[in-house]
């Protein structure tokens, strides 16, 4: 069935069960409201329920009634790279904290990279994104731990000799991520043909882009605007 | 006087200059990619925002909205593909001047035009937002209920060829905004309250990951359809001769003013946006200059004043979409409902008492604007042969990077608190997954953000007034103001069917 008929349909059964709920939800008023004047708190929620059921049916029957919704011709694999998505989303959402953000981020990047780069996901591309996969993700840790070692010794300089400026921001972030963007830049020149073209061409590009960006957020999220990014498998 | 220098100092310091500086950069290169609008670019932005002041956060998310308004044309002039669909109006004549090897000409007009819009739209927002918001101090419950009926009548009307969809996709989003609490006795009010009550979204659903979900994720998503056709290349173009001669700006002095006129009015009203806007003003334009004693060069012939006519009138919407925004609470377009949603968060209330109390704010908002035309002037001019290079970023990169932003800024948003930050990961995703579903059948986005919005506000003041009016819920036909309100909505729901006839 075409979405633009699923829709609608989906839309009655979300505001119907949106009525139900908004049935029992516990009927409130304001405080100091003796004598019932307020319309409480289910009146709204009611109030919208009907409306989007209304709406809902009105377009179900609108679609239905309208010739020439043939299913859409979309390409198996586009749709096999949706799912791919909305399904590697959900386990770096799930698996956020006990993989921790450098870990987690990296997959998702290099995973998603590298399949959109093939357009397709086919069984036996899965031996090289493995491989490629596992390599990455050591160089990834390796890129963190070199930041993460800079860092450390330079806020624990700054605390030793009483240097406030090797324990603000700008040092502790900007430095490692100098550093980093050096080894970095070095790394793509001695590659740099491999990445271009060749067997390892996609692997590469989709290594080095997941690298690259997941260090830029953790540097911005973590050491410029002090998130709490959590640290997962990588403790130190 | 205090308060204008005040909001001066808060804008003219190395640290929110250079905030502005990143976030305009970074709006004209997402402007620049078709498909990235400016939505998306300020909630992508928003974490980063939140983590700054008021005012700095305020003025980058100002910088990447001006940015990626203005980024839009180069797309649009090199390639006859516009960054977003404000832009298709500059397509016509800026894609015809690049065959004719007048690309450079095309974009610095289509720069000059977007700050001369940006700015004129700033000066009006300027002088009537404080009389606007003045005239807010006579709005009681009934009124402030009414006023959010008819924010979201209009973009359910405007936002969708068809009204049941907006209707839908509307109450959808004020359904959403119900979650949570209730406003008055703070009792729960979510389905399975054993099981929810103990999660955060006893909280309601937070604004900030439900505008990146809705933004960010879902055009992710959507966007996947264009792996297979990669990024075209623009062509290799001589670009030279950029800054249109005064004189010839000068010859267009009725184009600019028409133009600038109808964008600020169009972005004024709730829902319109600009692609209504651009294409008033190419009409217009059109019309002026096929008139016999016209000595312009004919609209749609590949000329500059095709091209000048609607990013004039495009970028004169960011003034004129901030004038409801900040004085009623009611954002002019789905960009400005993200900029509103930034402000709610950071506790700013628009309306007559961020007119009052935090004047120094507005201020800055202003300053903020200006420097941003300002910015985004000089870059696009330095940056004319660098900016169209963006356009070679391929889709396969582009997309994961969109999408893990998406997710990492909703985390950091209750950064310090990871549950809630990781649940907020979750209703992006699920909001993202929605989003894209809708986007697929051609429903809009925009009303669920405005529902989400305003739904407090709507739920508030309708229960506050009924209850003032002693249980009488014909309030709303009692008050002036409420009623021409109504009357507003009723006309907005009425105006498709009234279109239809026509």
């Amino acid at each position: 069935m075409h979405i633009k008929r699923v829709i609608p349909i989906a839309f009655i059964i979300i505001s119907l069960l949106y009525i139900v709920f908004s049935f029992t939800v516990e009927e409130r008023k304001m405080i100091g409201d003796v004598r019932g004047w307020d319309p409480g708190s289910r009146a709204m929620p009611i109030g919208i329920g009907f409306i989007m059921l209304t709406a809902s049916v009105y377009l179900t029957y609108k679609e239905r009634r309208s010739p020439g919704l043939e299913e859409e011709r979309r390409e198996p694999s586009i749709k096999r790279l949706v799912i791919l998505t909305v399904l590697l989303s959900a386990f770096y959402i799930l698996c956020f904290r006990f993989l921790g953000f450098i870990i987690s981020t990296h997959i998702l990047l290099f995973t998603l990279i590298y399949f959109n780069y093939q357009q397709d996901i086919r069984w036996d591309m899965i031996p090289v994104f493995s491989l490629g996969l596992l390599i990455s993700t050591c160089v990834m840790v390796l890129f963190y731990s070199i930041g993460r070692y800079i860092s450390r010794y330079l806020f624990l300089l700054g605390r030793k000799f009483d240097i406030p400026m090797l324990k603000g921001k700008i040092f502790t972030a900007g430095i490692p991520f100098v550093v980093l963007l050096i080894i970095f830049a070095i790394l793509l020149l001695l590659l740099r043909k491999a990445i271009k073209k060749g067997k390892y061409h996609i692997p590469l590009v989709a290594g080095f882009t997941a690298i690259g960006a997941t260090e830029f957020l953790f540097i911005v999220f973590k050491q410029i605007f002090w998130v709490s990014l959590v640290k997962g498998l990588i403790f130190w | 006087m205090e308060t204008v220098f005040s909001g001066f100092l808060q804008i003219f310091n190395i640290q929110t200059v250079l905030w502005i500086a990143l976030g305009e950069i970074l709006g004209i290169i997402l402007g620049a990619l078709p498909g990235l609008t400016a939505t998306m670019g300020i909630a992508l932005m928003l974490p980063i925002s939140f983590q700054l002041s008021k005012a700095t956060g305020m003025a980058m998310l100002l910088g990447v909205y001006c940015g990626a308004v203005s980024g839009a044309s180069i797309p649009a002039i090199l390639l006859g593909i516009p960054g977003n669909p404000n832009a298709i109006a500059t397509i016509y004549d800026g894609k015809a001047m690049t065959d004719k090897g007048l690309a450079g000409q095309a974009l610095g007009g289509a720069v000059v035009a977007s700050f001369i819009g940006g700015i004129t739209s700033l000066i009006i927002l300027a002088l009537f937002s404080p009389i606007i918001a003045r005239f807010t101090l006579a709005f009681g419950p009934a009124e402030k209920a009414s006023l959010a009926l008819v924010g979201l009548t209009i973009i359910a009307s405007v936002s969708s060829k068809n009204l049941a969809k907006g209707i839908l996709t509307g109450t959808l989003g004020l359904s959403l905004s119900l979650f949570g609490t209730d406003p008055f006795s703070n009792a729960v009010r979510l389905p399975f309250r054993e099981i929810f009550a103990k999660t955060p979204l006893t909280s309601g659903i937070n604004l900030i990951p439900a505008l990146i979900g809705l933004f960010g994720i879902s055009q992710a998503l959507f966007d996947l359809q264009r792996i297979k056709t990669g990024h075209i290349a623009p062509p290799q173009i001589k670009i030279e001769k950029i800054f249109p001669s005064f004189r010839k700006i000068a010859s267009m002095w009725r184009l600019i003013i028409e133009a600038s006129g109808i964008g600020t009015l169009i972005g004024a009203i709730p829902g319109t946006g600009a692609s209504i806007a651009v294409f008033l003003s190419y009409e217009r334009a059109k019309k002026i200059t096929s008139s016999p004693r016209s000595k312009l060069e004919k609209v749609g012939t590949g000329c500059l004043e095709g091209v000048f006519t609607p990013e004039v009138a495009n970028n004169a919407c960011t003034g004129g979409a901030l004038i409801p925004a900040l004085t009623l609470g009611i954002p002019g377009d789905a960009a400005t409902a993200v900029l509103l949603g930034a402000l709610l968060i950071k506790g700013v209330v628009p309306g007559y008492r961020l007119f009052t109390e935090e004047m120094s704010l507005v201020y800055a908002i202003f300053f903020a604007l200006l420097l941003s035309n300002i910015f985004m002037l000089i870059f696009q001019l330095m940056g004319v042969r660098l900016f169209p290079k963006v356009l070679n970023v391929p889709v396969a990169i582009l997309l994961p990077a969109i999408l893990v932003l998406s997710l990492v800024g909703s985390y950091a948003i209750q950064g310090q608190a990871i549950i809630a930050a990781t649940f907020d990961m979750g209703v992006a995703l699920g909001l993202g997954i929605l989003g894209y579903f809708l986007k697929k059948a051609d429903y809009p986005i925009a009303p669920i953000v405005l529902g989400l919005i305003l739904g407090g506000m709507l739920e508030e003041n309708f229960r506050r007034a009924v209850k003032l009016a002693e249980g009488n819920y014909f309030v709303f036909f009692t008050k002036p103001i409420a009623i021409v309100f109504i009357a507003l909505a009723v006309f907005s729901v009425a105006l498709p069917f009234l279109k239809k006839k026509k």
